[in-house]
């Protein structure tokens, strides 16, 4: 009787937790302040892993094995990542080739293959539930890894720890400067600068499909 | 100010509130006028919700400090570390809330040190006695390091870094022991207690099942740490023990089948209310969490937290039913706890959630692997411009 009494008591709770956390969703400024990973001017850059300038990474995880996915500065510009394509099993790329392919509404973005390789596994995980790459692009959101080919020259190319935070912080700027010559088009974006910081979130949005097909040209290329 | 302290008061602070004053009205009732005005409590049930939930099931739910510890620094899985703190916390909180439970039910709670000198060492009680001090005493160091290196005493800390795994390999021992032994507690009671739930192997269950739940409780504190402290949920740490929980769920369960088969108790099972509360554990512990973690939404954070709180549910329904369901048959009498010894139990439950949040606050509880070391800041820092503060001289200039 109380083991039946405690229990349900205890589902009561949890169910009524639910509902807030629902609430709270749908509601977003009832839940807590944002975490600084999810603040807009703050991107993830661990020093562990090798930053390609079209922005994605590249982690050595063992002699034959490279992980690879986009960097948290991209993911943010982009905004909610609805679905992510990637090339197939025992499929070669190339460094530079653009292989992946994430969606934001009906909007897409092609980014490239940090280094050379054989893909030889997917994160079905990140195929099923594109949020993962908010969540954390460097650990739960890895997007596929590949048996590497020319690895000396693949990384010649790409910067890693201090480097790669001096190379980001650049790169914000001239996002910045890229998106203060679109303002002019699209008056909307202007009230994300207005603070003086580097409107990172969501910022691809504002931009029509043109001034999108620029950005992959100037920054994902 | 009562405005504002209204404005920040959420449902579960408001419900914590009202738990801690309740017990603590309760609770000085039960000093004052003593358990048989205040408790339910009688010859025939000595022993109700103070036992059968802040004790036997408390000290389960703990577990995960020496279950976590254990794969941390006896089988040098070194990438739980993340996760050790906030478990090793919750076990001590919890050794220490079992001790504050104790206190209400024990008739004279003053003569709680005679376990020390006056040893009986051929009753299970005395086993848990000293258990509980030893293990509570090992929690405390353990959990040193956090108040040390709060407080900036390296001499200190560099002595209980020095003494960690004998700490660890003492706290295991200590563990086993406790955990079994509460189990064997009930061992006395063989034709008072319904078959379902008796067993010689009593004291292995206890210890099987406090494993599993030692996990279930570290992925339902780490889930809920995360959303209350805003804290990075180590997701792949947690897929791992959510593994290992069902993987000793089964093995437990497989041991209860067998004793069950053994014990020729399959022939008790029917329509009645002890088979309800064994189907409802086993559901809990085992089935849901089961199905849980082989669909895709149990890979997911709320997944993994269900699939957790089944388990812990689960297991407080086994150690309730051990101390209670079981015995309500033999006694003839239905035991149901009065309000002071609900409102105590409550309370006990929202101190703990209560002092867990302040340490969070205060101390290097959580060790964020990837938080604030890797983040770059891409706004420049803008630095205030400070105007000399003008004088008679620069003013005449």
């Amino acid at each position: 009787m109380v083991a039946l009494a405690v229990i349900l008591f205890a589902i009561t709770l949890l169910t009524i937790d639910l509902v807030i956390q629902a609430r709270q969703k749908k509601y977003p400024l009832m839940s807590p302040s944002l975490r600084s990973s999810e603040k807009a001017d703050v991107v993830r850059m661990p020093k562990s892993v090798f930053f390609h300038p079209a922005h994605t990474w590249a982690r050595m995880e063992g002699a034959d094995s490279v992980t690879v996915g986009l960097d948290d500065f991209i993911q943010k510009a982009v905004g909610a990542i609805d679905k992510v394509y990637l090339p197939m099993i025992g499929q070669k790329v190339k460094q530079g080739d653009p292989v992946i392919t994430v969606h934001h509404g009906d909007r897409k973005l092609m980014l490239v293959a940090p280094i050379s390789g054989t893909v030889f596994a997917l994160n079905n995980d990140v195929l099923d539930n594109p949020a993962l790459i908010a969540a954390n692009p460097y650990e739960e959101g890895w997007l596929f890894r590949l048996e590497p080919e020319l690895l000396a020259n693949s990384l010649s190319l790409l910067t890693i720890a201090e480097n790669a935070v001096s190379w980001i912080r650049t790169e914000a700027m001239r996002f910045r400067e890229f998106l203060a010559g679109q303002t002019l088009q699209h008056a909307t974006l202007g009230a994300t600068m207005l603070d003086g910081g580097v409107p990172v979130a969501n910022s691809l949005e504002y931009l029509d499909d043109s001034s999108l097909r620029k950005f992959e040209d100037q920054f994902l290329r | 100010m009562i405005t504002r302290l209204i404005g920040k008061l959420t449902f579960w602070k408001a419900l914590g509130i009202v738990f801690i004053l309740g017990g603590l009205v309760s609770g000085a009732a039960r000093f004052i006028f003593g358990l048989g005005a205040t408790t339910h409590l009688s010859d025939s049930t000595p022993w109700g919700v103070w036992i059968g939930f802040d004790v036997v099931t408390g000290v389960g739910l703990a577990a995960g400090g020496f279950t976590l510890c254990g794969i941390v620094y006896i089988f040098n899985i070194k990438r739980f570390k993340p996760i050790v703190r906030p478990t090793v916390l919750t076990a001590f909180l919890g050794y220490l809330l079992v001790v504050v439970g104790l206190m209400f039910d024990l008739g004279r709670p003053w003569a709680i040190w005679h376990a020390i000198v006056m040893w009986n060492p051929h009753s299970v009680m005395f086993e848990v006695a000293w258990c509980v001090m030893l293990y509570t005493t090992v929690l405390a160091l353990e959990f040193s390091p956090v108040l040390l290196e709060r407080f900036h005493l390296t001499k200190a800390l560099k002595v209980v870094k020095a003494i960690t795994i004998p700490l660890v390999i003492a706290g295991i021992l200590l563990s086993m022991l406790h955990q079994s032994s509460l189990g064997s507690l009930y061992l006395i009671v063989p034709e008072k207690m319904h078959p379902f739930w008796y067993s010689p192997m009593l004291p292995v269950f206890f210890f099987v099942s406090a494993l599993a739940v030692g996990m279930g409780m570290t992925i339902v504190e780490s889930y809920l740490s995360a959303r209350a402290f805003n804290k990075t949920l180590e997701t792949p740490l947690l897929k791992d023990l959510s593994r290992m929980m069902v993987g000793v769920a089964s093995v437990y369960v497989m041991m209860r089948f067998l004793d069950m088969l053994h014990g020729n108790k399959f022939a008790l099972v029917g329509w009645n209310m002890e088979s309800g509360m064994l189907a409802l554990e086993m559901a809990l512990f085992f089935a849901i969490p089961l199905v849980v973690h082989n669909v895709r939404f149990g890979q997911t954070r709320l997944g993994m937290f269900l699939g957790a709180m089944s388990v812990v549910l689960g297991f407080v329904t086994n150690r309730l039913n051990v101390a209670m369901t079981s015995l309500e048959r033999y006694y003839g009498n239905v035991y149901f706890p009065s309000i002071g010894e609900l409102f105590v139990t409550a309370a006990v439950v929202s101190a703990g959630f209560w002092i867990f949040s302040l340490a969070v606050k205060h101390l290097p509880i959580f060790v964020d692997a990837h938080e604030e070391k890797d983040m770059v800041r891409l706004t420049p820092v803008m630095r205030p411009v400070v105007e000399e503060p003008r004088t008679a001289a620069s003013a005449q200039a």
